[in-house]
């Protein structure tokens, strides 16, 4: 575990190093990040400058929730972006670099990529969520201070976790893009509402297929101690089950790889 | 490094039917180019689409008590958010990288040998990409429209066909714009960032979520003049009859403006952009 951490934190610094030759790459996709975070923001502000709640949830709720899913998922793709790659790396045969080093592939794949592009995300999230909770009326303290911090956490296990899972499917459907893990990931995109206002069907499948709703919503309405949902106790269950299935996916995944023939 | 120069002395004495057919050809080739990615556009699409769907339950849900929000009444919602879709959706994130893909990855140096404008050649090979997405653009947003979203026909005839050459004008706007973007790949690496910041502006500022009339005053009475607004907001306000009557030739005025502003900025930096061509490699 110990080797791990530190394994993973070497290369994630090699990586980094790599990107940081391309500056304007840096400043850019900070940028990019932090402009979608805003744009996001700003919709809630002109939606909630015309009313004052949407099904009981004032606008600087509904902020506190965006905040939430925005850090979780930023957190996400921050420190484990090279789960996207695994599809195109299998694509590419890249993957038997991977294979044949002496230590868990998963581990030296995830961190053979860094996207500090998203660390802009993960400053404008903190942000909007300290701005958004304080306007929200929250008493704060040292435990409700703690409990946040290990939501965010387990929001964070919960995306990477969807992040894995869905990669993995690459070794089924073998193509070169990215485009599946960005297409499941905008799903996370409907758990920054309050997921009241969906028909019931999206509901469950942001809540048990992949599980946002996990890591924005339930840990909204703890936080905020507003419309906690009776299922929101498997809050726990789920942190520990998305990343051992996620796993399961990976691991099936490269029994099925065969390399490229190359 | 090429001279431009060199590129226009090899250009045939060609009549305009020749001159014409060739971009056609590119077209061509760019819409079955198009169709060979299709499972990579629906799965970009899919992403758009549930978007649009959390956009929709969320007005739904905020119509809960109330029949209008300012002017947006909530018989409009749906048709709003799909029509506005139609306009949003077409000519894609894909369409707009691979013009800078084009200049990432050195290809574009077949393209500069090659007798033909830059810009138009550009142009034909988007137009061609954009027939395709629009049979699947506008068939999703059919069934969507009607199975969910209570669409409805346009307001009026005059509206209908106001509509349709706004969207057209909409269209060339979008690529305007997107042949700006992908020159900047001239100078920076990761043009990926620059189109998401400008979709991330475009998102709000189009009115692709939201009708601008909703927006605070002054917001509003600046947005009605850019660009983004009169690539998805105003097709759509003309659509729904917001903007009606003796309003729509001057807006339809305005985005022909907006037209010739792009086209001609792209006309002018090109050549610019080009003093930055460094083809890596033999």
């Amino acid at each position: 575990m110990v080797r791990g951490v530190r394994l993973y934190s070497y290369l994630a610094g090699v990586s980094l190093k790599t990107k940081m030759a391309y500056r304007h790459d840096f400043i850019f996709g900070s940028i990019a990040g932090i402009s979608s975070d805003l744009a996001g923001l700003l919709f809630i502000g002109i939606v909630f400058s015309n009313l004052p709640d949407v099904r009981g949830w004032t606008g600087w709720q509904v902020a506190t929730i965006f905040a939430l899913n925005s850090m979780c998922g930023a957190l996400a793709n921050t420190l484990f972006n090279g789960i996207w790659w695994i599809n195109g790396r299998a694509y590419s045969g890249e993957l038997n670099h991977f294979l044949v080093r002496p230590s868990n592939p998963l581990l030296t794949l995830v961190a053979s990529k860094t996207a500090i592009h998203d660390s802009g995300k993960i400053f404008t999230s903190v942000a909007i969520f300290a701005i958004a909770s304080h306007q929200a009326e929250m008493e704060w303290g040292v435990p409700l201070a703690l409990l946040t911090v290990a939501l965010v956490l387990g929001g964070t296990i919960i995306w990477t976790s969807v992040m894995l899972a869905t990669s993995s499917l690459g070794f089924w459907t073998i193509t070169q893009g990215t485009s599946l893990v960005f297409s499941v990931l905008q799903v996370g995109d409907l758990a920054r509402y309050p997921i009241t206002i969906y028909p019931f069907w999206i509901q469950a499948l942001i809540s048990w297929i992949v599980p946002f709703s996990f890591a924005s919503f339930v840990p909204a309405t703890i936080i905020l101690d507003h419309g906690f949902p009776p299922w929101g106790w498997a809050l726990p269950l789920m942190v520990v089950a998305c990343p051992v299935i996620a796993y399961q996916v990976w691991l099936a995944g490269l029994r099925r790889y065969e390399g490229p023939g190359t | 490094m090429l001279e431009p120069g060199a590129v226009s002395l090899r250009r045939p004495p060609a009549l305009w039917a020749v001159k014409l057919a060739k971009y056609w050809h590119l077209a061509a080739s760019s819409a079955q180019n198009s169709m060979a990615y299709r499972r990579a556009m629906i799965v970009n699409l899919a992403a758009v689409v549930i978007r649009l769907l959390a956009i929709y339950f969320l007005w739904t849900a905020a119509f809960d008590e109330r029949s209008a929000i300012g002017s947006f009444r909530r018989e409009d919602v749906g048709t709003y958010l799909v029509i506005a879709f139609v306009a949003a959706g077409l000519l894609s994130f894909r369409t707009e990288m691979r013009i800078s893909q084009a200049i990432r990855d050195g290809s574009i140096v077949m393209d500069l040998v090659r007798p033909y404008n830059f810009q138009g050649a550009r142009l034909a090979q988007t137009l061609g990409a954009l027939a395709v997405e629009a049979v699947i653009v506008v068939l999703v947003a059919l069934a969507l429209g009607v199975a969910v979203m209570g669409l409805h026909g346009p307001a009026g005839a005059v509206a209908g066909a106001s509509w349709a050459v706004s969207l057209l004008l909409a269209m060339l706007i979008k690529f305007g714009i997107a042949y700006l973007i992908g020159l900047t790949a001239f100078v920076i690496t990761e043009v990926y960032f620059l189109i998401t910041v400008r979709e991330s502006v475009a998102a709000v500022m189009a009115g692709t979520m939201i009708p601008i009339s909703l927006f605070p005053d002054q917001l509003e009475a600046v947005i009605r003049y850019l660009p983004f607004y009169s690539t998805v907001g105003l097709p759509t306000d003309i659509y729904l009859g917001t903007i009606a009557g003796a309003d729509i030739l001057p807006a339809i005025a305005l985005q022909l403006a907006w037209v010739i502003a792009v086209w001609t900025a792209g006309v002018l930096l090109y050549p610019i952009a080009l003093r930055k061509v460094t083809i890596h490699g033999g």
